[in-house]
């Protein structure tokens, strides 16, 4: 146990514990902070923070795409491309598996075609995204560091490639509080199945306080294991039983005094008894209407695991929830936009599951007035190459990947940045992690430079700009 | 060697096209860069890059912009800086006009051949320094020294030599230790810490009734005598070397049996169990881990020799690693090192307690290891995981006679191992020789002089480094001793004498007891490097033996005070997630105490939870049996383990957390498995104590908490159980008086009490 009583109260210990007030106590903390009486003014805490610049969104929705979509069959037209397929390509692409490496450029198997009234390009296999073309602001000039999954989703999470760093939602819990103070801040939805790959890593507080650390929610049924007893009790029960425990840890504790963890776990069970009355509704979508069940796909099967997953989000998001981060289905892999073999199979078996809900989101947080404060993100942590693995499928790509943000003060209907006449390197306006960070950030109000916490002696920074050299993309954004 | 060293160093100081920088020169980072930050960055920096430059770093100003390089180290008088500065051309006149020292300090610098920090990080793949003896002047990379223990304090209290080490500190700040603990207080504690049940009423009456001066002595010889010791103790090491069934990342929650699970690992565990039972030297045992297979011919050996089959079971420590490579897309290069730099990360990490994953990629920027040495450590390895003749790990797999050994042994001859630039396996640098960390070695000949005696076909690396780590007189003994004996203090005092147990470095923190420390870890040098005579005499102490209840004496209790006086009580811990399980086994009188054998299979439910079903078992029974042998996944615990911080076993893990969240509590309230064993509790209290409440509400206690219950417990028990009787009754229940019996049995699981030792 790590009690004050055993080493020295390190600051961020201390703040941990003095996170939340009896008095101000929520549902909040519940799940992942730990929670103790305020012993003086608690630095770290939940609550709602204005940002010292002016926000064009408050929360955000993460509609993370691991494994890697691939640019140049569903976002950015290649004609070259298409004429040089099965040439040589004069230029030496970087490649991430071994033995398999061709520079054989590859055609891609999709039609694009223009959408909207922008004339956004889209390939055949998200039609139902395509059709909202006039509402994401198109980035096809990312780049990255790392040309492998692990280390650039950890990148694309966190900001740096070696895991431990607090990730983009722990940032903006830390920096912005949440406005519900009855449910937590920064929600994950995964997967039933499976972990995304990287697991747990991305959504982890690193070495901010617990607290601003993503928490998990189910996506059927209640939002957390054992909210309600296993086997059944007359009513009343657990009210006793409460009653009694609460006395023998009380007991307990004033033969401890000072033990900030007893202290927690007495709270523990008053706010658990709270939940178990107020978080079972929190994931019903009985009410919702039959079109917005169809909205999201629910009514199918193949969309209804991620469908459900982005109408939670909307719900959440509208309960006043900061960050809601959604990770992809579970098949056909862990990072289920990853294709090397064959892009036309590999992504025809992925999209459809993914395309329906993500565009109904969209579309109802628009038809809700929620699009203008929420700022929906789309993609993944790298792109694929120009030419074929001696197969039909493509191997990584750090060079230039496309991503796709709608709401949030994003110009809608607007593309940006552009790759090499093959889509292997960004060329023009290219957009690093760190710069997308900046630039979400500063959409929240939140300026990257000064969003800082101190660990080990140094300011750290999401963007770290002194070593990245991030810049906000005002080009991105209206205003 | 030395002479070459020397050469190299000049060789490398000629590729950086820079001088060593002398102390009293002007250096990058500590005088050049603020300057250039402050008065130049501005434009030429992160925000604008004017004429194309940026000058924050070194190598920026080497890169330069539209007008070329802004530093030229050939002719440095020539360069665009010193001439622009130095003619007080730059910074254009106004508000950020440098002074004459700050141009003067320029000036000197580019003159001096513009040298680079010496640390410089951005000199990767190159390295950047070397280790001086200095360096091994920290003090966890000093060799032992012998310290004397501090005078008796003058008490009346019998005190060992941790006491006196102990009190010394406290008397300075006017605090002594705690009262000693009550009998029934202390019984379940050493219970606990030795073998993780807690004691039986009968035990503890026993205990409590006995006056014999050497009572507490025998206690503790019957427990370190007891089988459980190894499950208890041989469940932290496997913490600490990262233990799990699985080879790749576990993120599906349904188990691939057929690539991806390692059905013989369990002997492993079985190995680490025994070897603690059988108090084997921490020496003998991680040369074993190490290099067991290289200890003997094993290709030549009788495959049914248990002995030689125990030595390559032993070396599965080698196989924790993530190893993706099992599936054939995953079977890259990249994963491959992964395999290389987990392997030499969980070593460095575990034994020597140092992280070493910053100079994977450049040079550790706060403890002296240069990237070199890294990679000299990682090419010990290199002859069992060889990058470039990968063996797929099923077929490292060994089957001798009928037994499984997922062994580790040299694949072949050892490969040239190179130094990755950044760490990129697709930039090697230069070749690197097999070898030590060079801090932790006397001279740089010995970090690289192995002292080989291959038998077999076998390089002999490996067991060239456990000779190393387990040279009693060396530098890596030493730190090697101070690491494990924290370690074993801190699992009895819940933080170590060095809080960051897993870090020694620089960055770590410093030994609150630094003369206790050295001494227990030259004593257990000195006495074989045997755990139980150490966990004996750590038990011994009246330091353990305090109570954990008494206010440090003259203080105010306020916790910032409590954070003065380390020590001068008992600290409350809570229990660990296997514990907490197991407990409320014990109690519910269900517990399978079978020692030893393959892992109980857990199943991952639909609904998100991981449970333990009677199906797939070895024996229907075998549900019931302690949480040391359920299988081992890397994450995908079963619920009641994993709210408690059961540790994700994607790497190692040498500390716990002991978080405090509300999941616990409604998993302790609610979850199947509690409720479940709740009942079983209440159905022994009822058949084993006496009709009347109180002394049902008496057994209740002491079974799961070790004492009686006061006066006012007690009515308030009895209330409880009156309530719920009518609540049953009301509700047309069976039982009733088991049930709400069985509802204080829950309450009690709940208490702290139960949760955390005192």
């Amino acid at each position: 146990m790590h009690s004050l009583s055993l080493q020295q109260p390190s600051r961020r210990r201390w703040l941990r514990h003095a996170g939340l007030g009896i008095g101000g106590l929520a549902l909040t903390s519940l799940l992942q902070a730990e929670i103790a009486p305020v012993h003086g003014a608690g630095q770290f805490n939940l609550r709602p923070k204005a940002p010292r610049l002016p926000a064009r969104a408050k929360s955000v929705i993460l509609l993370m795409q691991n494994g890697a979509p691939s640019q140049m069959d569903l976002f950015d037209p290649k004609p070259e491309l298409t004429k040089r397929d099965g040439q040589v390509h004069s230029e030496k692409v970087e490649t991430f598996q071994q033995g398999s490496e061709s520079n054989t450029l590859l055609a891609t198997p999709f039609r694009f075609r223009k959408h909207g009234e922008c004339g956004m390009d889209f390939a055949e296999p998200l039609p139902h995204i395509a059709s909202l073309a006039d509402q994401w602001c198109m980035v096809r000039s990312m780049h990255t560091d790392h040309n492998n999954h692990t280390e650039a989703m950890v990148i694309f999470t966190t900001g740096k490639f070696l895991p431990g760093r607090p990730t983009l939602g722990a940032w903006t819990t830390y920096a912005l509080g949440t406005e519900n103070q009855n449910l937590p801040a920064y929600i994950v939805l995964r997967d039933p199945n499976a972990y995304s790959t990287n697991g747990t890593q991305l959504w982890q507080n690193g070495w901010l306080p617990a607290l601003y650390g993503g928490t998990e929610f189910r996506s059927t049924g209640d939002p957390v294991l054992n909210l309600r007893p296993a086997l059944p009790q007359p009513a009343g029960v657990q009210r006793d039983n409460l009653r009694l425990l609460a006395e023998l840890n009380r007991n307990y504790l004033s033969r401890h005094p000072g033990e900030l963890e007893l202290e927690a776990r007495i709270i523990n069970y008053e706010v658990a008894a709270r939940m178990q009355l107020e978080a079972g509704d929190v994931l019903d979508v009985s009410r919702e209407s039959s079109s917005t069940h169809a909205l999201y796909g629910l009514d199918n099967p193949v969309t209804a695991g991620y469908g459900m997953r982005c109408l939670l989000a909307r719900r959440l998001i509208e309960s006043g929830v900061r960050f809601v981060q959604i990770h992809p289905p579970a098949k056909p892999s862990n990072q289920p936009w990853d294709s090397h073999s064959d892009s036309k199979l590999d992504i025809e078996k992925i999209a459809p599951q993914e395309d329906l809900p993500s565009a109904g989101l969209v579309k109802d947080l628009k038809q809700r007035g929620l699009l203008d404060e929420t700022i929906v993100i789309w993609g993944g942590e790298f792109g694929r190459l120009p030419v074929s693995q001696r197969t039909k499928g493509r191997d990584h790509n750090r060079n230039a990947f496309t991503i796709l943000l709608a709401g949030g003060g994003f110009k809608p209907g607007f593309t940006y940045g552009a790759t090499d006449d093959f889509g292997y390197r960004s060329v023009e306006d290219r957009v690093s992690i760190a710069d997308f960070h900046a630039t979400l950030l500063r959409q929240l109000g939140l300026d990257h430079h000064e969003l800082a916490y101190q660990h080990l002696g140094r300011d750290e920074r999401l963007t770290d700009p002194e070593v990245t050299g991030a810049q906000v993309v005002t080009r991105l954004t209206t205003d | 060697m030395l002479r070459f060293c020397t050469c190299f160093l000049l060789l490398g100081l000629l590729l950086l096209g820079a001088a060593p920088a002398r102390p009293d020169e002007p250096q990058f980072a500590r005088d050049v860069k603020p300057i250039l930050i402050a008065h130049c960055c501005k434009c030429h920096g992160l925000e604008a890059r004017q004429a194309g430059l940026d000058l924050r770093t070194r190598r920026l100003l080497l890169r330069g912009g539209d007008q070329g390089p802004a530093l030229d180290l050939n002719n440095g008088k020539m360069s665009l800086i010193y001439r622009q500065v130095v003619s007080r051309n730059m910074p254009p006149d106004g508000e950020l006009d440098l002074t004459t020292a700050q141009i003067e300090t320029i000036r000197r610098w580019v003159e001096a051949g513009a040298p680079p920090q010496q640390t410089d990080a951005t000199e990767s793949g190159r390295d950047g320094f070397l280790v001086s003896d200095r360096d091994r002047q920290f003090w966890a990379f000093q060799k032992l020294r012998r310290v004397g223990v501090p005078p008796i304090d003058g008490t009346d209290r019998p005190a060992t030599s941790i006491d006196r080490f102990v009190s010394a500190k406290l008397a300075k700040v006017g605090l002594r230790l705690a009262h000693p603990a009550a009998p029934a207080t202390l019984i379940r504690r050493a219970q606990l810490d030795l073998v993780g049940l807690p004691p039986e009423p009968t035990e503890i009456e026993r205990f409590v009734g006995d006056r014999s001066p050497d009572a507490y002595q025998r206690l503790l010889d019957r427990l370190l005598a007891s089988p459980h010791f190894g499950e208890r103790w041989g469940r932290h090491w496997m913490d600490a070397v990262g233990y799990s069934e699985i080879r790749g990342t576990d993120f599906d929650a349904a188990l691939n049996r057929n690539g991806d699970y390692m059905s013989g690992m369990w002997r492993y565990r079985q190995y680490v169990i025994e070897s603690h039972n059988r108090d084997k030297p921490f020496t003998r045992f991680i040369t074993e881990q190490l290099a067991g297979d290289e200890l003997l011919d094993w290709r030549n050996a009788d495959p049914h020799s248990e002995r030689v089959n125990e030595l390559l079971v032993a070396t599965s420590f080698l196989r924790m690693a993530v190893d993706l490579t099992w599936d054939p897309p995953d079977n890259t290069a990249f994963t491959r090192f992964r395999v290389l730099h987990q392997t030499v990360a969980t070593v460095a990490g575990n034994l020597l307690g140092l992280s070493l994953k910053c100079a994977r990629c450049h040079s550790h920027k706060f403890d002296p290891v240069p990237q070199r040495d890294y990679y000299r450590m990682l090419a010990l390895f290199t002859p069992a995981y060889n990058p470039q003749t990968w063996v797929l790990p099923a077929d490292r797999d060994l089957t001798r006679g009928n037994v499984k050994i997922h062994a580790v042994y040299d694949v072949g001859p050892p490969p040239e191992t190179y130094l990755l630039r950044r760490g990129d396996h697709t930039q090697p640098g230069r070749a690197v020789q097999p070898g030590f960390l060079s801090v932790l070695c006397d001279d740089e000949q010995q970090a690289t002089q192995l002292t080989l005696e291959p038998i077999g076909a076998t390089s002999g690396h490996r067991l060239a480094l456990a000779r190393w780590l387990t040279d009693s007189e060396g530098r890596a003994a030493a730190l090697m001793a101070r690491v494990q004996v924290n370690r074993v203090w801190q699992h009895l005092f819940g933080v170590g004498l060095v809080s960051s147990s897993d870090n020694f470095g620089h960055q770590g923190a410093r030994p609150t007891h630094p003369n206790l420390l050295e001494w227990l870890a030259t004593e257990w040098v000195n006495t074989g490097w045997r755990l139980k005579p150490l966990l004996r005499r750590l038990m011994g102490s009246a330091v353990y033996r305090q109570a954990s209840t008494d206010a440090p004496s003259g203080r105010d209790r306020h916790p910032a005070a409590v954070a003065d006086a380390p020590l001068a009580r008992m600290p409350v811990r809570r229990l660990p997630s296997e514990i907490i399980r197991d407990a409320m086994l014990a109690c519910s009188g269900r517990m399978d105490r079978q020692i030893g054998g393959p892992s109980i299979n857990t199943e991952a439910q639909p609904d998100g939870s991981v449970r333990i079903t009677s199906d797939n078992q070895p024996t229907p029974g075998s549900r019931w049996r302690r949480s040391v042998y359920l299988l081992a996944r890397r994450r995908w615990f079963p619920t009641v383990l994993g709210v408690f911080d059961q540790p994700n076993m994607g790497d190692h893990c040498t500390r716990r957390e002991s978080s405090t969240i509300v999941l616990q509590a409604l998993t302790m309230l609610n979850d199947q498995f509690v409720m479940e064993r709740a009942d079983d509790f209440s159905r022994r209290v009822f058949h084993e104590a006496g009709p009347a409440t109180e002394d049902r509400i008496g057994l209740a206690f002491a079974i799961a908490l070790g004492r009686a219950p006061s006066a006012r417990e007690l009515e308030s028990c009895r209330q409880l159980i009156a309530r719920q009787t009518d609540r049953f009754q009301a509700a047309g229940a069976a039982h009733v008086d088991q049930k709400a019996l069985a509802c204080l049995c829950h309450v009690l699981f709940n208490t702290s009490e139960f949760l955390y030792v005192e």
